[in-house]
């Protein structure tokens, strides 16, 4: 039986299998910890039998006026429990505490644009559940074709993206992906940009 | 029974059923265990539908067997025929991943990690060294296919450790990338090799970044508190007041303290004045030797994850291979945890007098020289005599014996009454002891050694024995012509510890008694180079820069050795044997998949990969890393040789 519960320090000391995987970062304590100081309601990890650590989300909320919004800082699950859902599990509970508890806008996250194993687990939407929308932009790049037709996209539940240049380590581009959540009636969080962005025009890192 | 069947049913085909299972398995009795496996084995293949759930279906089985301590019933036979069904399963699998991104894991992938562990049982069963070898290969055969597979990344570390390739184990550690607070949990896998090896600048690096992390952490820690404390997260504050504490308590934090200052004193002990340096550094020892003096009140926390060590060697003290197959089914983890705080305590409470220990006989031999030679020289401070014996009794009792047994001990060793097993497994704690009993000789002239047919030794004569009998009874074992990293260890230890440290003792008599200025030998003044405490110093000199020469000697020899020569032994130890048994299995197979492999079905980024994939690349980077390990310890005796000679032409001016 899988138990979510609050993410607690003496986690960071059994996530090894989770965090050895290349694709998840490890951050410096003092980030974990801010986190945790924080925004404790946004740090959760999933755990299975015999106590190990399958998977965790780090998230928080800010934001002022319509830009009030949850945010996903990280979703990692460690290899042996994915093909399960389990990143869905977490991220809907994200989504719930930033909608029904804090009144967010909507929930946006970062997603490395060479990390399609998770772009498309973000863009799978459920039947009952909208899926994650690409802001949009003009591309730089010839060579995302799948988001260059707003029409052809609109069938995939994604629209162009908007992308953030550089934004990790000042090498590897970013996408900004958000959904709008209850409180965004109009939706008005999820339109598209026309361009790229660089990090320092973001309002929130 | 009924329920693991049923979840079998719906959730067998996943990676996480056994891990799922396993606490309920520990409550079956061992009939018990082996009826689940069987009925589990008839439900897959009444159940069989798609591939990947077979697949899935056929690695939950077999980890079941492992979990169950089936394994380590099977004959050899059965067991590497294990291996090559999981080798064979991972390659006829292989086509499932075709579409999958390169970063996703593999389907499957586990089953070259479960072979390459049953191929080291097979190792262990035999002392067939092809077995391990081959273990090697399809480790590194996965990850040519998938180089982000970090289980096998780890296993590689610790199989490369063990056959004495520790630069090669290094570099897939440094491959996992391990920041931050992994440094805390993921560290045990190479630190302690590490820390006995002669690559001080890797270990330096590595005691360096995790020190700093740790020492960062806990200074930024309060501040951390109160921020949430600000928020008014009031359980976050607890949790972080008591996470900081079991980090300060934390063993592995506790022993880099400590290895760090003495890889310093390690480094430096070539040149007494930058060893002096160091020492004032450390408080001339005395901060350790309060830590020492508290250790037994202290308790450590284990934040290592031990769940990723291989089977072999569940803790870094204990490691299955070095011993006789004992055909071990689980071995309880708890037992384990309790001997290794025991060991770790011990360990500290005994290194930690290191640098205290090591500046007193710097002093001891000083003045003694002075004293000897010089009219009005100062006398040997009685207090630093007092407190060297205090020291020298503590260290003989953590060996195990009053001060005065292991003065016997370490003289029966030397005039041959015992052989060096008398010393145990700590054979550089006693060297140890044996160079700093001769440091405080020198002041307190109280050690009195047996006579052996009439002939009563000097306790220089003693150390100088004792260094010469150990490092090459170590250098001259059979298997270190083989593999096994932990004989080289010793010799590595015993040559930059307690050689190091009679060194400095040497060294420190030499300087005192130097002519002070540029005043030269007046006629009719003393000759101190005709004095017996110049004649034993002489000797020891020559007596230690002989071994280290030896050693040296022997380094160039193996360096020396024709990479062919090595790669033929390593592709012979896994050429068939005419009858279809032995090792080599696995490796045969995957060299014919390679061979045949159809693109169409594996896809493009699979097949380049495999293509990619040189055995001989593979063996020729383990011969160098081998090569690179010895080249080190190599350059430790050159500079230890060069100080010796030094050492020599300024007793020439005595």
């Amino acid at each position: 039986m899988t138990t979510i519960r609050r993410f607690c320090c003496n986690d960071l000391l059994r996530f090894t299998s989770v965090n050895l995987d290349h694709l998840t970062e490890t951050f410096n304590m003092s980030f974990y910890m801010t986190y945790l100081a924080r925004w404790p309601d946004y740090f959760h990890v999933a755990e299975g039998p015999g106590n190990r650590i399958m998977g965790y989300i780090m998230g928080k909320v800010e934001g002022q006026g319509e830009s009030w919004h949850g945010h996903v800082t990280a979703v990692t699950v460690s290899p042996e429990y994915r093909r399960q859902q389990l990143a869905k599990k977490l991220m809907n509970l994200l989504e719930d505490i930033s909608d029904k508890i804090d009144k967010a806008y909507f929930v946006d996250l970062f997603v490395r644009a060479s990390n399609t194993p998770a772009i498309k687990m973000y863009e799978k939407g459920g039947k009952s559940s909208p899926s994650w929308t690409f802001l949009s932009c003009s591309m730089r790049h010839e060579s995302s074709t799948a988001f260059k037709s707003g029409d052809s996209l609109k069938s995939k539940n994604v629209t162009e993206q908007r992308r953030v240049l550089r934004y990790y380590s000042g090498e590897e581009d970013g996408l900004d992906m958000r959904k709008a959540l209850s409180r965004d009636v109009e939706k008005k969080s999820i339109i598209p940009l026309k361009r790229p962005v660089t990090p320092d025009e973001l309002e929130y890192d | 029974m009924e329920a693991v069947l049923e979840y079998f049913l719906s959730f067998g085909h996943l990676a996480c059923f056994t891990s799922d299972v396993e606490d309920f398995l520990l409550v079956l009795s061992l009939d018990k265990k082996t009826e689940l496996l069987e009925r589990l084995k008839s439900s897959s293949t009444s159940h069989s539908t798609e591939s990947i759930k077979e697949l899935g279906w056929f690695i939950t089985l077999k980890k079941i067997q492992e979990l169950i301590g089936n394994t380590y019933k099977l004959l050899v036979d059965e067991l590497e025929r294990s291996a090559v069904q999981m080798s064979e399963m991972y390659c006829k699998s292989l086509p499932l991943s075709k579409d999958l991104d390169p970063q996703e894991s593999i389907h499957g992938e586990e089953l070259l990690s479960m072979a390459s562990n049953v191929l080291v049982q097979l190792f262990w069963r035999t002392s067939n060294y092809g077995y391990f070898m081959e273990a090697i290969m399809v480790l590194e055969f996965g990850l040519t296919v998938r180089r982000h597979a970090w289980q096998y990344k780890v296993l590689l570390v610790h199989l490369y450790s063990h056959l004495g390739a520790l630069p090669l184990a290094y570099e897939w550690y440094k491959a996992l990338d391990v920041k931050n607070i992994l440094m805390e949990t993921v560290s045990h896998h190479i630190l302690p090799q590490m820390l006995v090896s002669s690559l001080w600048v890797e270990s330096n690096n590595l005691l360096r970044d995790y020190l700093r992390f740790m020492d960062d952490h806990l200074r930024e820690s309060a501040d951390l508190t109160f921020l949430a404390y600000r928020h008014r997260n009031y359980s976050k504050v607890i949790e972080f007041v008591q996470f900081k504490e079991r980090l300060q308590r934390s063993s592995q934090y506790l022993v880099a303290r400590v290895e760090s200052s003495i890889l310093q004193l390690k480094q430096n002990a070539n040149n007494i004045e930058e060893e002096e340096s160091v020492l004032e550094n450390l408080k001339c020892g005395v901060d350790f030797l309060e830590l020492s003096n508290e250790i037994g009140s202290k308790s450590v926390t284990f934040n290592e994850d031990w769940q990723s060590r291989p089977w072999w060697t569940p803790t870094p003290d204990k490691n299955y291979l070095l011993g006789p197959f004992a055909g071990i089914s689980y071995c309880p983890k708890e037992n384990l945890m309790k001997e290794r705080e025991a060991n770790i305590l011990g360990v500290v409470e005994r290194k930690s007098l290191l640098p205290r220990l090591i500046y007193l006989s710097i002093q001891t031999a000083s003045a003694c020289v002075k004293e000897n030679f010089e009219v009005n020289g100062s006398i040997c401070d009685p207090k630093v005599s007092s407190e060297l014996k205090y020291l020298l009794d503590r260290y003989a009792k953590m060996l195990g014996f009053s001060l005065r047994d292991a003065v016997e001990v370490v003289s029966g060793v030397s005039s041959g009454l015992n052989s060096s097993e008398a010393f145990g497994a700590d054979m550089v704690g006693w060297l140890n002891f044996a160079v700093f009993l001769n440091a405080w000789n020198l002041s307190s002239h109280e050690v009195v050694l047996p006579d052996v047919n009439g002939c009563r030794h000097s306790t220089w004569q003693v150390v100088n024995t004792l260094l010469k009998k150990c490092i090459l009874e170590v250098r001259s074992m059979e298997s270190l012509v083989c593999y096994p990293q932990l004989d080289l260890s010793v010799l590595v230890q015993l040559v930059t510890e307690p050689l190091a440290w009679h060194t400095l003792v040497m060294q420190s008599c030499v300087r005192s008694s130097l002519p002070s200025g540029k005043k030269k030998k007046r006629s009719g003044s003393a000759d101190h180079s005709t004095s017996p405490l110049s004649h034993d110093i002489r000797g020891s000199v020559q007596s230690t820069s002989g071994v280290v020469e030896e050693v040296a000697k022997w380094l160039g020899h193996h360096i020396k050795k024709s990479e062919d020569e090595k790669l033929d032994a390593i592709f012979s130890s896994l050429e068939a044997n005419g009858r279809g048994e032995g090792p080599g299995q696995v490796f045969r197979l995957l060299g014919t998949l390679i061979s045949s492999l159809n693109e169409a079905e594996l896809g493009d980024r699979i097949s380049q990969a495999m293509k990619s994939w040189s055995p001989v690349d593979v063996a020729r980077k383990f011969v160098a890393g081998q090569r690179a390990g010895l080249s080190a310890f190599l350059r430790i005796c050159e500079s230890k040789i060069k100080s010796l000679q030094a050492l020599k032409q300024q007793m020439a001016q005595v």
